[in-house]
């Protein structure tokens, strides 16, 4: 694919293609292009269940897959249905492929679950359900009301910096997978062997120095 | 930062929780985003996740 994805090079494209999309930005703009240039052809759309996005990019023809989210086992699948097409096989309209992780929007009436690494953090609290939101006082309102007090521009956080619902949801479910996938069942084996569990520490997040990839 | 204020929540140190930047502020090389305290298993267990999150959005934002 070329490395900018716009409606010329798409109609460019005569033959199948595959298309990925790895963040939310980026779908937009592609759901962007196909939806005025890339009529009559056929994607695959690999998302987490909710987005509600599908329909936007279920077209006819050609073949593309747009991944939101976690982008490897997505991709993984978008291209094992990409091959499945290729070689004739029916495959569903519309192919979704679910991710079993934690749906913290319970606040919002949506389906609670269960962070295995979170679950194990917390072996105290046997039968308390987790959510990731719980944690948060107030929910995202709260959040905004701190970040201005910390000597934010309140302006970002009235805008187009605060989180939605749908950003909150992603944000909840990346948290969820970054624990399951650092810590899994175990939980932190090298911090538990080596720091005793009454140690106590600060520590500081800063900036790097260096001028990492900027152009001079 | 909302991201990494709600991974603190998840180990129970947002109490303890200092940030200095707000979402979509600006960062120069050296200046402090954020201070914590709290249980020093919990502070190492959360360090790389955290920097995971911080990293890859801050890029994604530049």
């Amino acid at each position: 694919m070329p490395k900018k994805p716009g409606a010329a090079s798409f109609k460019a494209q005569p033959e199948t293609i595959l298309v990925f999309a790895l963040d939310s930005v980026s779908s937009s703009a592609l759901r962007n292009v196909m939806k005025n240039n890339t009529a009559h052809r056929f994607f695959i759309v690999s998302c987490y269940n909710g987005e509600g996005q599908a329909a936007d990019l279920t077209l006819v023809t050609h073949v593309a897959a747009a991944a939101e989210f976690s982008p490897t086992r997505l991709m993984r699948k978008a291209i094992a249905t990409a091959s499945a097409l290729a070689q004739g096989r029916d495959v569903p309209t519309v192919v979704e492929f679910p991710i079993n992780v934690s749906d913290p929007v319970s606040h919002s009436g949506g389906r609670q679950g269960t962070c295995p690494a979170v679950e194990q953090r917390r072996g105290s609290r046997k039968g308390e359900e987790v959510g990731l939101h719980a944690q948060v006082p107030g929910g995202n309102t709260a959040v905004a009301d701190r970040l201005r007090s910390y000597g934010g521009r309140s302006d970002m956080c009235d805008s187009q910096y605060e989180f939605g619902e749908r950003e909150r949801r992603n944000v909840n479910v990346l948290i969820a997978q970054a624990l399951a996938e650092d810590l899994g069942q175990k939980g932190d084996i090298t911090s538990a062997a080596i720091i005793p569990s009454h140690a106590r520490g600060s520590a500081r997040l800063g900036g790097a120095v260096g001028r990492g990839f900027w152009p001079e | 930062m909302t991201a990494v204020e709600r991974l603190v929540a998840e180990f129970e140190l947002i109490d303890n929780w200092e940030p200095h930047l707000a979402d979509g502020g600006p960062l120069e090389p050296g200046s402090l985003i954020a201070r914590v305290h709290g249980p020093m298993r919990s502070l190492l267990a959360m360090e790389r996740i955290a920097l995971n999150f911080l990293q890859r959005l801050s890029g994604i934002a530049t």
